[in-house]
Parts: structure tokens; sequence; C-alpha cells
């Protein structure tokens, strides 16, 4: 799929500014002053350093959401599927770190990626089979998984199979061994006060690593030639149709093994376990970043760096204003719409400066 | 049983509405070469704003006047973005989509104050018509039903009627299949696009008022619950034709009452509400076969 970004950077920032501009009238709605709400929005969360580790560990699932839907759409999927995926690992992950108590934590983190790895690539390929082998949309099937995995999830949690024996709506709790120590308790566990509240943990890392391989992976190897070969045209490769096909699925299965442990960060280290609902819609904020960084691996982390500010912004909205927390999920999304919008507002303006060139030259004549 | 029969029935035409409403008409959009995803936002914005209004004026009927207006609106901007902006339509209907959900809890608690749903406001009654009503079992089915249910039935037919013999369904038609040679026969393609996509909108914006103040009496955050797909698949189901499509708004209807039913059973809640999307995935992929979609489907002109 190919999705129109503007050329210059220009636009990207203006579709910023005028995403900014009406999210200003929708806080006048509420009575508060765009002003302050803007501040606490961006300013706030690059206040200090400590929050601007959070903002870190705010934007890692974001990062990885945005990566796996990049390397789907480079085959010419669109896997909408990312949620389901995500929510699925989390939940496999969860399980399988109540497991096995004496395996030291090198060994056992790394397993329990892999699981949930193979779980969300699993729920990934699902809706791509249902498309090359029966035709079904992905844009449709990949959304109800979305749902199914959700109610599964809830059934599996309040149904009593997985539940934690005193509180409601959640998982046991993991593992000490399973566990990603935060910065905040690494610092308290060495003496050290100066991360008090920072919940960054290693999954920031690993999340990084992963946008250079899959930035190698697409860049720089064979495979990865291929499928862009796929995507960009997809009805000239048909004369290759199986090898099209066998790219199209390793796609999303890749895809959503990268979703499958977008959420490690937050599964094995704030919540240790899953609680019902804790993804805020993790899988379709990674689509926006995605866009934000124009389909390109390393644009992933100067948008999801966005986002992050924003969300984590969102925390000292709430804390000083009265407006609600959905506000930055509706400049988000307007942030989009003139994302893709600007194109239109790009070739118009070229438009213009064309005419006015001729004109003057029409003058000078 | 026949208790059973007529109760299951009754809800799964009370519940089906929601999808032949909103189905029909963005089967339109559709036919005319759009793709259409917006559908689940617009139902629930306009189902918020036509629980916004009840509960201002008193009148449900203004609540229903003013969804169908807010859907308009809602599909003309969406018209704009993909008929004159030439945008990419999956994700530009995705991102109307995510607004729709984050505007309207937004302005739930702006407006009520509340995080979860409004209180309850004046909704439109159900009407029993007389003689038909009393016809055994399928009166009880069919004719006792909120006045959009037969407004539905009647837009149905009339769909139906536009789409094959008039020139404007067959302009449509001609502009979703081959936009380039419609054109050269002086039709003007992005005028028939705006306008299916209005009707789209304004069906959508009846389907988001019925949902709110007709089958239920308030706004719940995110009550579209992915209807807004599953009545998209009903298009695909339909294979784009209104009758067709109005058949596969009734399967899903009759998966969704059959849901509902099942809730009082022993069988998990979670379980059971997993169901619709289930048989949606199942019946996209196995019997659909070789989707139909208008030749020009996404391509902007």
């Amino acid at each position: 799929m190919k999705i129109r970004v503007p050329k210059s950077a220009v636009f990207s920032i203006l579709s910023v500014l005028a995403a900014l501009l009406i999210g200003a009238v929708i806080i006048l709605i509420n009575g508060e002053n765009p002003v302050t709400v803007y501040y606490c929005m961006i300013v706030q969360p690059l206040s200090s350093v400590n929050n601007l580790l959070n903002v870190f560990y705010v934007m890692t699932p974001l990062m990885m959401t945005g990566l796996a839907f990049i390397v789907a759409s480079k085959a010419s999927m669109i896997n909408l599927g990312l949620e389901g995926q995500l929510l699925l690992g989390a939940l496999a992950a969860a399980w399988v770190a109540t497991l096995f108590p004496a395996l030291p934590w090198y060994l056992y983190i790394p397993l329990i990626m892999i699981i949930a790895m193979v779980v969300g690539a699993l729920w990934g390929l699902l809706p791509g089979i249902l498309k090359l082998r029966f035709g079904a949309s992905e844009i449709v099937t990949t959304i109800m998984l979305n749902y199914v995995a959700q109610f599964f999830i809830n059934f599996i949690i309040s149904g009593g199979y997985f539940k934690h024996p005193d509180i409601e709506q959640r998982t046991p709790y993991i593992l000490e061994n399973a566990h990603m120590a935060s910065l905040s308790e690494m610092g308290t566990a060495m003496g050290i006060k100066t991360f008090r509240g920072v919940q960054l943990n290693a999954m920031f890392i690993v999340a990084i690593i992963c946008v250079f391989l899959v930035y190698i992976l697409l860049e720089k190897t064979k495979w990865g030639y291929k499928i862009n070969a796929v995507g960009l045209n997809l009805k000239a490769s048909t004369a290759n149709r199986m090898s099209a096909k066998k790219i199209m699925l390793c796609a999303m299965a890749l895809s959503g093994a990268i979703a499958g442990i977008a959420a490690m960060g937050e599964v094995l280290g704030t919540f240790n376990g899953v609680i019902e609902g804790f993804s805020p819609g993790y899988g379709f904020s990674g689509i926006s970043v995605a866009l934000l960084g124009r389909s390109h691996p390393i644009g992933i982390i100067l948008g999801g760096l966005f986002f992050g500010i924003m969300n984590q912004g969102m925390m000292y909205i709430n804390a000083n204003t009265s407006v609600p927390k959905d506000f930055v999920k509706v400049l988000q999304t307007l942030i989009i719409i003139f994302i893709v919008l600007s194109p239109y507002f790009e070739s118009k303006w070229e438009k213009f400066r064309e005419k006015s060139s001729h004109a003057k030259e029409a003058k000078a004549v | 049983m026949i208790e059973f029969i007529e109760s299951v029935g009754a809800s799964t035409i009370r519940i089906a509405t929601i999808y032949i409403l909103a189905a029909t008409g963005s089967n339109f959009a559709e036919k005319s070469g759009i793709l259409n995803m917006t559908i689940e936002g617009n139902m629930l914005v306009s189902a918020f704003f036509a629980v916004l209004v009840s509960y201002h004026t008193g009148s449900a009927l203004l609540g229903v006047l003013a969804a169908v207006i807010i859907g308009i609106v809602f599909s003309a901007f969406y018209g704009f973005t993909a008929i004159t902006a030439k945008a990419d339509q999956m994700i530009s209907s995705l991102a109307f989509n995510l607004f729709a959900t984050g505007i309207t809890a937004y302005l739930l608690i702006t407006f009520f104050g509340s995080a979860g749903a409004t209180p309850r406001v004046a909704a439109v009654p159900e009407v029993a018509i007389p003689l038909l009503s009393e016809i055994p079992i399928i009166g009880k089915i069919l004719f006792v039903q909120s006045p959009i249910v037969y407004l539905c039935f009647a837009l149905v037919a009339a769909a139906y009627y536009v789409l094959y013999h008039t020139k404007f369904g067959i302009r449509v038609i001609s502009v979703g299949e081959h936009p380039v040679a419609a054109s050269t026969v002086g039709i003007n393609v992005h005028k028939i696009r705006y306008m299916s996509m209005l009707i789209a909108g304004a069906m959508a914006g009846l389907a988001g008022a019925y949902l709110s103040i007709s089958l239920s009496s308030q706004f719940v955050k995110n009550m579209t619950a992915g209807r807004g797909y599953i009545a998209l698949s009903t298009v695909i189901l339909g294979k784009h034709k209104p009758i067709n499509v109005a058949l596969a708004g009734i399967l899903f209807g009759f998966c969704d009452a059959l849901q509902i039913r099942l809730q009082q059973s022993s069988v998990p809640t979670q379980f059971i509400q997993m169901l619709p999307y289930v048989v949606t995935v199942i019946v996209i992929a196995f019997f659909i076969g070789k989707d139909d979609n208008p030749a020009a489907i996404g391509q902007a002109y």
C-alpha cells in the first residue's frame, strides 16, 4: 500500500499546527484555556529528566505497534489487528510468566517474549490466510478479530480460568524472575533516589533494537527487497504468485510477532500481569505513529516520541485542568486527518505559486 | 416455543435495522466507488447528538433529525477527504472513526459530566400497526416495532428503486465501475460521488439515532462496539445489491439476537459476546468467495 505523505516537512508541521488550532476550539468548548492545556501537554513532559524517561516508557508500545504496522503494509497488507495481537501476546506472556520459578531471568524473559511473539504471529497469520486462501478482506477480519481477542481475554480472566485470587479483573502476579525492573525499582535496590517514579524498563531498549533490526531487514536484505517488491507491484508479480503469497504471509506473521511483544514493558514491568482493558488502544495509536513517521522505521522513533509526549502530557492535563483525557486522542486523530489531507493542500499551493510566477513573468514582458 | 420464536424474531428485526439502515446507505457510497469504512464513527457521533438534542428539547423526533444532519455533515467531511483531496480512503476512514470515539467520549464528559453514559432521554416509542400486528407470529415480529424500523423497510425498497430504475442510480453504478468512461459521457463524477456519500451519511445518522434513542434511550460510551464494521460486512455479504444487503443484515441481526438470548443461559457471557464478531469473520471468509466490489472502489478520480 502506498500512503501519500506530504513531500516537505513544512506540511507535516502545518498539519500538526492545524490540528492544534482545532484542538484549541475543542478545549474552549470545555471552558478551559488552550494555552494552559497545551503547556501541560507539551512542556510538562519534557520539564525534567525523569519526566522525559517516562515519555520513553510511554512511547515504547507505540513504537512497537507502529513498526508492526509498517512491516505488514510494506507487503501491502493492512494489519488493523495489532490490538488483538498485542492483547493475546500479553495474555500468553502473563501465563508463561507464572510457570517456571527456577529459571534464571536471562533465560526466562527471552522465553516469554518468544512465546508472546509466536502467539501474536499466529493471530496475525489468521487474517493473512483468510485473505490469501478465501479472499476475505483483512480490513474487516482484523478488526473483528480484535473484538474476539478482547472478549476472549475477559472470558479467561473474569471466567475464572486465569484470575488473581483476590483482585478482580486481572491475572495472577507474575513470578519475580520474570519481572522487568523499572529504573525506579533499580534505583531503590541500589539506594539511589534519583529515579524515583520512573517506570521506564528494558523494554524500551528492546523496542529501539527492533526498530533498527526491521530497518536493516527492510532496507538492506534480500528478503526486505522482496517485501517491497510485493508491496509496490502486486499485480505485476502475479507471474510469481506463490512466492508473493508466501512473502505476504511472512510479513503478517512478523507484524503479529512484533505486536505480540509490544506491551511486554507493561505486562512484565508495571502491571506484573494482564489487567482487563489495560491497553488504551496501543494498536490503533501505532498506526497513527507509523503514518506520522512516514512509514519509515526510523520515523517511528520520532512519531513515537511525539505521541509519547502527548500521552504523558495527558496526565498533567488531567491533574491541572478539567479537560477530559480523551482530548489527546481527539488531537492525535486530527493530526492524522490533516496529514492525509496535506498532499492536497500541498499541490494546491504549488499550483498557486506556479500561477503567480507566470503572472509575474507576464508583467515583466 | 411460539413465544421463543416471536421474541427472537422480533429482536432479530430490531437489531438488524441498525445494520440494514447503515449498510443500505453505505451501499450507495460503495457503488459510486468510495470505500466507506466510516459507518462506525458516523453512527457513534450521530447517536451521541441524537441523545444530546433529545435531552435538551425533550423531543425524540428532533433528536433523530439532529442525528441525520450530523450524519450528513460527518460524511461531507469524509467525502471531501476521499473525493476532493483524494486521500487514502482506508487510513482516513480509520482516522475519522478514531476521531469519533475520542470526541464522543470528550463531549460525554463535557456535556453530561459522565465518563460512561448519559441519563435516560425521550426515546422513539414502539408503535403496533393495527390489524397487521394481530397476524399470528409475523405480527409480533414485524409490526410491533419502532417507526424507524418501518421507515427502514421503506428505505430498502426505495434504495432498490433508485439504484436500478433511475438515472441517478445508473450514474452511481457507472461512476463506481468506470469513472473515466462516465466522465467522457458528461457525468460529473465528483458530484455523483458526493451525493452518494451524503446519502450514506444520512442513513448512518439515522442508524445512529436508532441505536441510541430507539433501541435504547441513552448514549453509552463507545456504544457502536464494532457494529459499523459489521454493517460494512453486511454490504459485502449482500454483494452490493439492496435486497441482498437487507437479508444479510437480518442474518447479522439474528446472530446478535441469539447472542443476547444466550446471555441468559449458563454459557459465560464474554464467550457469547464474541459470537457476532466470529460469525462475521466466518461469513466473510467462507460464504462470500471472490468479492464483487465495484471496479473503481477506493480509487480517487
